[in-house]
């Protein structure tokens, strides 16, 4: 019985929207003339102050990502990656202390000898990770209740 | 072209009339002295606008606060610093802020904050005005009573925790880019976020303030703008001690009243608590039961309204009619606009839930008739809200010693032009953002705030985005009688204060 219906709001929804995305760009405030056949409310246009809001042709978007665990950890280590391999200008996959200073990285710069464990005067990727999961291990040790 | 010229000259001339501002000071932070500052400069939030040089000055002003019994002397400084790209040096854009600081407190241990609010392309007025400052205005919120709002000194204000930074986004305010830049090129997420960073760390840099406890609070795309500007300012090794996600919008694409795709199972609470306002919900929960009333409607949605809707997304199966009676028992709505929009977004159910009434979406308790001017922008609580904020920044700011020629931009028109485009999709989602952040400072508190009546960033979504970061971060959440910008109700602004006050003394270290 609702089947119809149901389906046919859906359908209706993204078109009803993108007339009234028009009508903002044509004028902030005031009123707009827009057919609402499918809806019995009252025409109204969105304000443009209304917060969130994006673009008509950005509303069918894919589903969300709702990344989490290992998925969203992956994510994380693709964005600092990116930093990294973003200062490393010279593409040895490596960096200096000065290459580090130098590419607005004041992270690695501020923990440069506790990252560069070996004391060579480079590190690596692999090198800022392993800091990064210890200080996370020794953060979650201090949040343990001493006995 | 003519302007440009016109505007470097008035410059270099006031240059040498007014005292460089900047505020702050070293170490404790002394009281400068008053200096007035009549900025000639015309701006602009034009997409293509450029100012073609920046200066940095302030008018700084002396004043007192009285905060549960104390009397808090402070220094206001009203001006624009330049952010620049930390590489080349090149200037990007120049921010209009307005700073609050204790007098003579030890840098060391006074938090400072940087706030701002959304849009994208949103000045600071609400939070400025509204919130947490030493003044301000007074709604009335949630009746729309009032003809004007009267600002007043703030007993709730953040000044007795926390030195307060009130910054307006560039093309807003009195933001403007620096030419070669247009205020264009940083609408964008991730240019917006870049250059929020350069004016935290330019901020810091001018008042020695690197020592501080820092913290960032955001409202609505503010909290989007907090993730990408948490991640990358640690990265740039400013260590941030806390973050403040006032009404939350992490993830774009999982709000329903933004992408058509998104379930709107988030907003089911939300509708639920608006439904209980109006005493429409079946039974309808008293007042003090309402917080034990939405972890049932929060279990609702999470249990039996969000699989019915992912499952009539896919395949068009309509609910059982017991699911439908649920939903109108709990959220008031009649059932014909359940069987008519089962996937209920928020703008059908604030036109439905009252016939010839509409209810307000920034906050649902604001109701008006239909055919009343304050429903002619679809939204009546921003549209009461709207006009007395827009008119009180000017006169504001002369009391603070800062005049200009220029119209204060409450609402530019980035939003139009935003890229929205982040990490590869079409609509931020910043949760991996606030991961990183937190992966680099384990030590950083989130505390996210939120209004039950809030129906643009629906409570229970924020809980879904937020509930993705591992188990164990340091997040805490709170919720209060309200819509988005819960600190205009006289009631929930003084619980919200006495929650900020506990998160900044556990974020740094103080009793």
């Amino acid at each position: 019985m609702n089947r119809f219906r149901l389906s046919r709001s859906r359908a209706l929804a993204p078109r009803r929207t993108r007339t009234v995305g028009a009508c903002i760009a044509l004028a902030i405030v005031a009123a707009c003339p827009v057919a609402l056949a499918a809806d019995p409310a009252p025409a109204v246009i969105e304000t443009p102050l209304r917060d969130p809001w994006v673009p008509p042709q950005s509303r069918s978007a894919p589903a969300a990502s709702q990344t989490r665990g290992a998925e969203l950890r992956a994510q994380v280590d693709r964005k600092l990656a990116a930093a990294f391999d973003a200062a490393d200008v010279a593409h040895a996959g490596t960096l200096t202390r000065e290459q580090a200073r130098a590419a607005g990285l004041g992270f690695v710069v501020r923990h440069f000898d506790d990252i560069d464990t070996q004391r060579t005067g480079i590190v690596r990727f692999d090198d800022l990770r392993r800091f990064l999961d210890a200080n996370r291990e020794r953060a979650r040790a201090r949040k343990q209740p001493a006995h | 072209m003519i302007e440009a010229v016109r505007r470097v000259i008035v410059a270099a001339a006031v240059s040498v009339l007014v005292g460089c501002g900047g505020g702050g000071g070293s170490d404790n932070n002394p009281a400068p002295p008053p200096t007035t500052f009549s900025d000639p400069v015309a701006y602009s939030s034009a997409a293509e606008a450029s100012l073609p040089t920046a200066a940095e000055f302030a008018a700084v002003t002396r004043h007192q606060l009285a905060i549960d019994g104390a009397t808090l002397p402070y220094t206001a400084t009203a001006g624009h610093l330049t952010a620049r790209n930390p590489a080349s040096g090149a200037a990007e854009a120049s921010f209009f802020y307005v700073a609050y600081t204790l007098d003579n407190a030890a840098a060391a241990q006074r938090p400072v904050t940087f706030f701002y609010n959304g849009g994208p392309g949103s000045a600071t007025a609400w939070l400025h005005l509204g919130s947490f400052g030493p003044m301000r205005l007074v709604t009335g919120d949630p009746s729309t009573a009032a003809t004007a709002f009267p600002l007043v000194p703030n007993p709730h204000s953040l000044l007795d925790v926390s030195d307060l930074v009130f910054v307006d986004a560039v093309g807003t305010g009195f933001s403007e880019a620096v030419a070669p830049n247009t205020n264009s090129t940083f609408w964008g997420v991730d240019a917006d976020a870049l250059v929020f960073r350069d004016f935290v760390m330019r901020y810091l840099a001018a008042n020695n303030r690197g020592v501080s406890p820092k913290f960032l609070f955001g409202e609505s795309y503010g909290t989007t703008r907090s993730a990408v500007l948490a991640n990358v300012l640690e990265t740039a090794g400013v260590d941030l001690d806390g973050v403040v996600l006032q009404s939350s919008i992490l993830n774009y694409g999982s709000n329903c009243g933004v992408v058509f795709n998104a379930n709107c199972m988030g907003f089911l609470p939300s509708y639920a608590a608006t439904g209980a306002w109006y005493g429409l919900d079946n039974p309808n929960p008293a007042p003090a039961d309402l917080p034990q009333y939405l972890l049932q409607a929060r279990t609702l949605a999470a249990t039996q309204y969000g699989p019915a809707v992912a499952q009539f997304m896919t395949t068009h199966a309509p609910p059982s009619t017991a699911l439908l009676t649920t939903l109108v028992d709990t959220t008031g709505l009649a059932l014909a606009n359940w069987q008519a929009h089962f996937n209920m977004a928020s703008q059908t159910y604030q036109r439905n839930l009252i016939p010839g009434t509409l209810i307000g979406l920034y906050d649902a308790r604001v109701s008006t008739p239909v055919n009343n001017a304050l429903a002619r922008a679809g939204d009546p609580s921003s549209t009461f809200f709207e006009g007395g904020f827009a008119s009180a920044v000017p006169a504001y700011l002369a009391t603070l010693n800062y005049t200009t020629p220029s119209t204060y931009v409450l609402l530019g028109n980035a939003i139009q032009t935003w890229n929205f485009r982040h990490d590869g999709v079409a609509v931020p989602d910043t949760i991996p953002d606030l991961a990183s952040a937190m992966a680099q400072n384990p030590q950083l508190r989130v505390l996210s705030v939120n209004g039950y009546h809030d129906l643009v960033t629906p409570f229970f979504q924020t809980e879904l985005d937020l509930g993705r970061l591992d188990p164990g971060s340091n997040v805490e959440t709170r919720f209060y009688v309200g819509g988005h910008m819960t600190y205009l109700d006289e009631t929930s602004i003084a619980l919200e204060k006495a929650d900020l006050k506990a998160f900044y003394a556990g974020a740094t270290g103080s009793p």
